[in-house]
């Protein structure tokens, strides 16, 4: 009989406050294995109950076969090979090609088995796919193969025409096709800070996947660079192109000096990090998304991440992906989200969409982590602008923890019993973030930038009904009092309002990101500020007030944005108007633009005191 | 709220980790089938979600 991973009380509550250590990333790390054994069994089974043959399910069978022998010699290079990030992201992809019907990349197993042989020195014949000009070795790196003869030089021989290549091991030699022979032991990831080892200068047409070392007090992390991994392909972002030998190098010094920021605070389980991220994949840079990273519940131990801007920023970002592998993993053998948890949608202040409980959660879950991240940097930075950067930041992220619990605890059944009792946990962890102690520059900015987050998202998702706009303007109209029936219940739809990121959110943003950044740019003016959005940001709220009410009484069509910097502004100087500028804003939004298309001019500052 | 004693909710993922691939191979269909169908089945409900976050969020 065989039973499921199950969490001890002990370990379930760690995780619940939002920690864990490496006992309690154990029992993740042994469940991801054996989910990955699982999809693999589906597969065998898929392939198995394939009729005929091809070249995918012969080359499925070989590799299999192939495993199963190094496994009898080598059961430890088994299992670091299958618990790789790659090969979860190549099981659900194929899963779920079989799920629309589409043919999986069956023959990915004979390269897994390849690299599985060739680490463990066991010898093996075996036929390996060629792809692209490339025979793949998941976590080792790629051959150039060339079918044309006539190229020999920049890539090895293999047989015309075919789509795949013998490899035959003595468990010491490869020899690839009938031509080529390399050192088995050659065949190794390209290490950044060593340029002799792994790379074409070393080993001809051996391309080593690039591997940075950092260590700090007394802790190594390894992390392979993957550019090259099809199946990380559906990632949200593209992949980086080629890096460069600069390049590689910044991101081993980049690594190194995250590595030491996170050593520095001196709070992180750095022994069960470096267990559980061996992959990194550099994405490509983004203008609209400065700095963008990724994780995803199909390749337990990769992040994507675009070149973090500093270290500080690298480090904050590792802490931050590390927490959703972690629920990921729990959410594997906990479900905490109930079924159908999905369809329910809600605010989530870190993101433009609204999120689903298992979205809202994981971000919940980074956020408690990424808040007393700055709560311990702010103790650590000498720099003002480094020490400013950490006090918003540990302001902005402190405050949503608690929000985002009773958001999730208010979305009807999407949570399991102990979905309940574990958001109920981290709550009473972000309520233990003290608040007292923010300079207030500092939680003024936080406080904007998160108004700002809230406002536009409120006018992008919330639908109003059509027939209450109306009775609520009618009644405008008729100077009746705006009492709460009147006015219409508001629902989440996404992208129910078209409103594109405007330079105010933006600068908001860097300001309490990148502080040095912002100042330059705000000087420079290129930043294509409104003339509200300017007076705002130089802290004269009366000002932007008034230019924001000019702007939406200047223009026929809707400006969404400009009310949301009216509303930011006039929160400031009408404090009595703040609570309906942060709750009606679409109402008022709607109500403006009924109004003005059947040809009444409503003055928005008139509109919000009738609406307070 | 008190912590649970026991998991209430089924985990979905089986423990293999003291199962060879010679020995997962010869594994029956009912075995691992209803785990396999479970895991299945939320991964065709709601995708493979992935964890974006941009640190200028606009």
């Amino acid at each position: 009989l065989i039973s499921t991973h199950r969490l001890p009380p002990d370990a379930l509550a760690e995780l619940a406050a939002g920690h864990g250590d490496r006992r309690v990333i154990a029992h993740l790390r042994a469940a991801q294995h054996s989910k990955h054994l699982m999809l693999l069994h589906a597969l065998a089974k898929e392939v198995a109950a394939l009729g005929a043959n091809s070249p995918g399910t012969d080359a499925f069978r070989s590799g299999y076969d192939l495993l199963t022998k190094v496994q009898a010699e080598r059961p430890d290079e088994v299992v670091r090979l299958i618990s790789l990030p790659q090969v979860g992201a190549w099981a659900h992809d194929c899963v779920v090609r079989l799920d629309q019907g589409l043919t999986p990349d069956y023959g990915y197993l004979a390269m897994l088995a390849a690299a599985a042989a060739l680490r463990a020195g066991a010898g093996f014949e075996l036929d390996v796919p060629i792809s692209e000009g490339q025979v793949r070795l998941p976590g080792l790196g790629y051959l150039t193969v060339e079918t044309n003869t006539d190229n020999l030089a920049a890539r090895a021989p293999a047989p015309k025409g075919e789509a795949s290549v013998q490899f035959s091991s003595n468990g010491e030699d490869l020899t690839v096709g009938s031509f080529v022979h390399l050192r088995c032991e050659t065949l190794r990831p390209a290490e950044v800070d060593k340029p002799n080892v792994g790379n074409v200068e070393s080993v001809k047409w051996w391309r080593g996947t690039p591997l940075v070392r950092t260590t700090a007090a007394g802790y190594t992390w390894n992390a392979l660079l993957e550019l090259d991994e099809n199946h990380f392909s559906r990632l949200p972002f593209p992949v980086a192109a080629a890096l460069t030998t600069e390049e590689l190098k910044r991101w081993q010094d980049r690594a190194q000096a995250a590595w030491l920021v996170l050593a520095r605070q001196n709070k992180w389980p750095l022994d069960a990090f470096a267990d559980v991220v061996s992959v990194v994949v550099p994405l490509a840079q983004d203008a609209d998304a400065d700095f963008v990273s990724v994780t995803s519940p199909a390749a337990f131990g990769a992040i994507a991440t675009s070149w973090p801007p500093d270290p500080v920023a690298m480090a904050e970002m590792l802490i931050h992906e590390f927490q959703h592998l972690k629920l990921s993993a729990l959410l594997d053998m906990v479900p905490l989200v109930a079924p159908g948890g999905g369809k329910s949608l809600g605010y989530a202040p870190w993101r433009q969409d609204p999120r689903p409980a298992g979205g809202l959660l994981q971000g919940m879950y980074a956020h408690l982590a990424v808040a007393r991240f700055w709560d311990i940097q702010r103790g650590l930075e000498d720099d003002p602008d480094d020490l400013f950067r950490a006090q918003v930041l540990y302001e902005r992220w402190r405050r949503t923890i608690e929000s985002t619990a009773d958001t999730l605890l208010a979305m009807d059944d999407c949570l399991t019993l102990e979905g309940v009792w574990f958001v109920e946990k981290l709550k009473s962890q972000g309520r233990m973030l003290e608040a007292e102690s923010v300079p207030p520059s500092a939680r003024e900015l936080a406080e904007e930038t998160a108004l700002d987050h809230w406002l536009t998202w409120q006018v992008r998702h919330i639908e109003l009904d059509p027939a209450g706009v109306a009775r609520t303007a009618v009644a405008y109209l008729s100077g009746e009092s705006s009492d709460q029936g009147i006015q219409p219940p508001g629902r989440v739809q996404a992208y129910i309002r078209q409103v594109a990121p405007t330079a105010r959110s933006r600068m908001l943003s860097m300001r309490q990101c990148e502080p040095k950044r912002f100042r330059q740019m705000h000087a420079s003016g290129e930043s294509l500020l409104s003339r509200g959005d300017g007076f705002l940001l130089d802290g004269n709220a009366c000002e932007a007030s008034e230019a924001y009410r000019q702007e939406i009484l200047a223009d026929a069509g809707p400006l969404p944005q400009s009310w949301v910097g009216l509303a930011i502004a006039a929160s400031r100087v009408a404090p009595s108007l703040r609570n309906a500028f942060a709750t009606r804003l679409p109402l008022m939004f709607e109500l403006h633009h009924y109004l003005a298309e059947r040809g009444f001019a409503s003055d928005p500052m008139d509109l919000a005191a009738w609406l307070a | 709220m008190d912590l649970p004693q026991q998991q209430v909710s089924e985990g979905v993922i089986p423990d293999l980790q003291e199962v060879s691939l010679e020995k997962l191979a010869q594994l029956g269909d009912s075995v691992l089938a209803h785990s396999i169908a479970l895991y299945r089945e939320r991964l065709r409900e709601n995708g493979v979600l992935f964890n974006a976050f941009n640190n200028l969020i606009t």
